[in-house]
């Protein structure tokens, strides 16, 4: 009796170290690999939702280059700070309007002191009061779990413990709500390919190319 | 003999030109701007003239270039100085060819915060234009004050008040000309007003469709086909030697119409081809009018 107990303990803590990997890939409508999705794995298992060193809170960088957001899409776990250096030779009045995080950074050049805490889930849209066409995106995601896709529309959430999860994707330009596209995944000893065919929207991000006779503010 | 009087533009320069560099020398932060495009257009009545005997078509390339700075003045405020140059090459009328070096500023003002909150733009330029025909030379100057307003993703309203000043370099005094037909002045003098209300509409990432409508009083130049007519006293004209010999300009006063539509595709962050088809109704007193069909196929670059 004594020695069947260690012996199905040793099994539980062999099973929750059994450790996946999610594949996820991501094409439009026409088929075309769409990068700057954010996937989210959110554990379904109570215990699951450990950071992974790789996910952590730390220090997280949205630049401004070129009169750009680099990169457009920043995924960060909820909790994080993020610095916005400023790199160009203009300065830069970064500011967000969305109900995860409301902040303006006064007209600034270089980087400043105090980083920006995002601390509660969901999408945050930046903007520059300078420059109209400047727009970026900071995913805070409530799990430690989560990827983007590069420019083959792929993405890996590696060393995901096993169990059960709820897996969902977000992009600026997506015609539906990111709800929609949630599925539950059950990771085990290996790795799992997730496809998702996503509808994107006709205009997304302000265009910056001239028009003629156009008299904007910049 | 011909008797010109040369009108003096360079002060005007001077003082355009000296707050321009004292703000480029200024330690702000700047940006650079460059700007430049290349035009087609075919304008089926450059003359401005209203009987079919006086209305001649042609098509032109168009040169821009601007460069200059942008300074953030304050965390709402920009300031904008350019140099330009625009260079115009006609097909048919060689006479209208001409080079334009200019200046131009801009204040930039934004009343809040966000995309979405309105601007306010005040802006002037100042230009040269050196026709092949000379006597067409002289300053053009105009001022500015624009206010829009972006409302959600796609659309951008604005409003411009604008007025614009012709001014010639040369006054033609001719007596021969003054006793025998009684041309005395310079047509090429003039100025108009006019109030744009407009916007634009991105129908996608890359596509826009852009309207306006410009409701403008002042003058305008008309030429003609002078042979054989004698003017009035009051009459202000001055031969014309771009559409031929027996062709002089007279200024006349106006009200114009002119609907503008079109759309500008992204190539890139930087550079749009653009189609625009501009349509403009002219009405002077008595039963004086004109039409313009103007169509603009352009390539525009923007740093």
């Amino acid at each position: 009796m004594r020695w069947s107990l260690i012996i199905a303990g040793n099994l539980v803590v062999m099973h929750s170290a059994l450790a996946g990997g999610l594949h996820v890939e991501v094409r439009a409508s026409d088929g075309k690999p769409v990068a700057d999705t954010v996937v989210v794995a959110v554990p379904l298992d109570a215990g699951a939702n450990v950071s992974p060193q790789t996910q952590s809170s730390g220090q997280k960088v949205v630049d401004q280059i070129d009169k750009q957001f680099v990169p457009y899409v920043k995924p960060v776990l909820a909790g994080s700070k993020v610095y916005f250096p400023n790199k160009d030779n203009i300065r830069h009045q970064v500011y967000s309007f969305s109900p995860a995080k409301r902040f303006e950074l006064p007209l600034y050049a270089g980087t400043p002191a105090e980083p920006v805490i995002f601390d509660k889930p969901g999408v945050v849209t930046l903007g520059c009061n300078i420059h109209d066409w400047m727009i970026g995106y900071i995913y805070v995601s409530e799990s430690p779990w989560f990827a983007i896709t590069v420019e083959d529309g792929n993405a890996d959430i590696i060393n995901l413990p096993a169990g059960h999860y709820h897996v969902r994707i977000w992009h600026p330009a997506m015609a539906q709500k990111e709800e929609q596209t949630a599925r539950n995944v059950e990771i085990g000893d290996g790795n799992i390919t997730q496809k998702w065919m996503l509808p994107l929207s006709s205009s997304a991000r302000p265009r910056r190319a001239p028009v003629p006779g156009a008299t904007g503010y910049h | 003999m011909c008797f010109i009087e040369y009108n003096h533009g360079r002060p005007v320069l001077h003082r355009v030109l000296l707050p321009v560099l004292t703000l480029m020398a200024a330690p702000a932060f700047s940006d650079a701007v460059t700007n430049a495009a290349a035009e087609f257009e075919y304008n089926d009545n450059i003359t401005n003239g209203q009987h079919s005997g006086d209305v001649l078509d042609d098509t032109s390339l168009l040169a821009n270039m601007s460069g200059g700075e942008y300074w953030t003045l304050t965390d709402r405020i920009g300031l904008t100085a350019t140099a330009d140059l625009s260079a115009v090459r006609q097909n048919g009328y060689s006479g209208l060819d001409h080079l334009a070096p200019g200046l131009s500023v801009a204040l930039h003002g934004k009343l809040g915060l966000g995309r979405d909150a309105p601007w306010l733009r005040l802006s002037g330029n100042g230009a040269w234009y050196k026709y092949r025909s000379d006597v067409r030379d002289g300053w053009h100057y105009g001022l500015a004050i624009a206010a829009g307003k972006r409302f959600g993703d796609r659309l951008d309203l604005h409003a411009i008040y604008r007025v614009d000043y012709v001014e010639p370099d040369q006054i033609i005094k001719d007596p021969f000309l003054v006793s025998t037909y009684h041309v005395h002045s310079d047509a090429f003098r003039t100025h108009t007003r006019g109030v744009t209300l407009g916007g634009v509409f991105s129908a996608t990432d890359r596509l826009a469709i852009l309207a306006d409508w410009t409701h403008q009083s002042g003058t305008v130049t008309s030429t003609i086909n002078a042979a054989g007519l004698v003017f009035d006293e009051e009459d202000i004209v001055t031969p014309d030697p771009a559409f031929g010999a027996n062709h002089v300009a007279y200024r006349a006063e106006v009200t114009t119409d002119i609907l503008t539509g079109g759309i500008s595709w992204a190539l890139d962050q930087h550079a749009s081809f653009n189609a625009v088809y501009t349509y403009r109704y002219s009405d002077g007193e008595g039963d004086f009018s004109y039409i313009n069909n103007i169509v603009n196929l352009s390539i525009l670059y923007s740093y």
